[in-house]
């Protein structure tokens, strides 16, 4: 066992340094649960590095650790947190809850845009009108996180094209945010860097928030959801540069058209609370798409009730034949992953994985992660 | 344990690479990988905090280090710090990163591109 000189004893009974005090402030950014298994040492770690810096080195030697450690948490806390969703069905927050409140903020960030629009420019100041319109585009890029709650809700798990989707939401955000620091910069002084700055944080903002859109909104349509908000964040999306374009070639107007984001990103926001029980945007196969069978159905029964009305009325029997022949699997074997339930059923992989999502995510089967695998049982009440 | 099975762990990161390479001669705590890592390559290379724990949480979940039991005199260090050493099949993952990394090395002689050791030069150390 190697001891090393940088420990000193009694050192663990001082006061922490103001350092390892910031830094244990600052580890909130790493996922929760490598923060409980590795947080006290790593903040233990770090003030043991303070210390040898401070006594080898001095001020200098502690600011360059810190030159070397801000950029490295940042990335670091990033990379876990990626990891952490990728290998985990329990999100940070729940996607539900995400999706309902970021509907509420986005309706009305939107709203709040276009009353902006309607009421006119020139009767506010030139600041205050920019910190209205700033904070109207920060709320509505909130229906990003949203769209992504919505869409991680039946799996707890993310999808690439969401997943770059949020991404890009977060750099949207992110400029917004970096847009009023050098918005009041600029406005204050003048300086011309500044305005430039500003200029090209606005224009990364807004493309930013125009992928991080459409991004989601493929992922959207993928999922064949049904009813308003299957199109509505392609349309949001599509409306960022048909309002930069059009004002240039068309006689109505500037507020017209600048204003039409803000009117998308407020209905996508509507759609995210309509759907808030509903669930609109689910796999096929559950309560959400009830409306889409049900539609077959009359459609069946118009035609005269042939082949098509009976495959509709199968589907579900055959569903429910399904989803007993997996509860069986797993009453017997205790706990399965999804290639398991696969060999002891006859379910093929894809649809295992579908319906242990879907269970999951109402609460139905426990989950929990092990070596970056996902394995479900039924609740001790249930077995 | 299959060949197949230490292959999935190759090829390792420079960072786990590190700290395999600490913990090959000795049980040591996370800012004791890091002094080592320092000392060992003089100053080229410094792993952060973070980015030793995250490697730490990866090489613990894959079985090829573990905490060890032992804890060091409260007089001598704190009690409270964790040690890791290197388990059997880390060990050979390791063992199997360098031959793998040898390999490129003598490919690398043979085209020309890296020098050859001087002859003897082998038995001198020995």
């Amino acid at each position: 066992m190697s001891l090393h000189r940088g420990y000193q004893p009694g050192g663990s009974q001082q006061a922490e340094p103001t350092s390892a005090r910031l830094y244990r402030t600052l580890m909130q950014a790493y996922p929760e649960e490598f923060r409980s298994e590795y947080g006290e040492e790593m903040v233990r770690c770090f003030r043991d590095l303070c210390l040898r810096e401070k006594q080898c080195r001095g001020g200098k030697g502690l600011a360059l650790l810190w030159a070397r450690t801000l950029p490295e948490l940042g990335f670091t806390a990033l990379k876990e947190r990626s990891a952490m969703l990728a290998g985990n069905a329990y999100l940070p927050a729940r996607p539900e809850a995400v999706a309902r409140s970021s509907g509420i903020l986005a309706l009305l960030g939107g709203a709040s845009g276009i009353a902006y629009y309607l009421i006119g420019v020139p009767a506010l100041p030139r600041y205050v009108s920019m910190v209205v319109l700033l904070a109207c585009a920060l709320l509505c890029c909130l229906a990003l996180f949203g769209l992504y709650g919505k869409l991680s809700a039946p799996s707890g798990r993310p999808e690439r094209l969401a997943g770059a989707g949020v991404i890009l939401a977060v750099g949207s955000v992110g400029c917004w945010l970096t847009l009023g620091v050098f918005g009041a910069l600029a406005l204050a002084s003048g300086w011309a860097w500044a305005i430039s700055v500003v200029v090209f944080v606005g224009m990364t903002g807004l493309l930013c928030w125009f992928l991080g859109l459409l991004l989601l909104g493929f992922a959207v349509l993928r999922r064949r959801a049904s009813g308003l908000g299957r199109t509505l964040p392609v349309m949001a999306a599509l409306s960022l540069p048909v309002s930069m374009l059009l004002p240039a070639v068309s006689p109505l107007g500037m507020p017209l058209f600048t204003g039409l984001p803000f009117l998308g990103s407020a209905l996508v926001g509507f759609s995210l609370l309509r759907s808030a029980g509903t669930d609109p945007l689910a796999v096929p196969g559950n309560a959400a798409s009830r409306g889409g069978i049900a539609r077959r159905v009359r459609r069946a029964s118009r035609s005269g009730g042939g082949g098509e009305g009976t495959s509709t009325t199968a589907e579900p029997l055959t569903k429910a034949a399904k989803e007993k022949e997996l509860l069986e699997a797993l009453r017997s074997q205790g706990e399965l992953t999804v290639a398991g339930v696969s060999l002891q059923t006859s379910l093929s992989v894809e649809e295992a994985d579908r319906m242990l999502s879907e269970l999951a995510a109402k609460g139905h089967l426990r989950v929990r992660a092990e070596s970056g695998r996902l394995r479900y049982s039924l609740w001790e009440s249930d077995g | 344990m299959t060949q197949e099975e230490l292959a999935q762990h190759l090829p390792l990161t420079p960072v786990a690479l590190n700290v395999l390479l600490a913990l090959a001669d000795d049980e040591r705590h996370g800012y004791g990988i890091i002094l080592e890592v320092e000392e060992r390559t003089a100053g080229a290379t410094r792993l952060g905090t973070g980015t030793l724990y995250g490697a730490i949480k990866r090489l613990r979940e894959s079985g090829i280090i573990e905490d060890s039991e032992e804890r060091p005199d409260p007089t001598l260090d704190d009690e409270r710090r964790r040690y890791y050493r290197l388990t059997d099949f880390g060990r050979r993952v390791l063992i199997a990163e360098v031959e793998r990394l040898e390999a490129a090395v003598r490919a690398a002689q043979r085209k020309r591109v890296f020098p050859a050791p001087a002859p003897g030069s082998a038995t001198e150390g020995a």
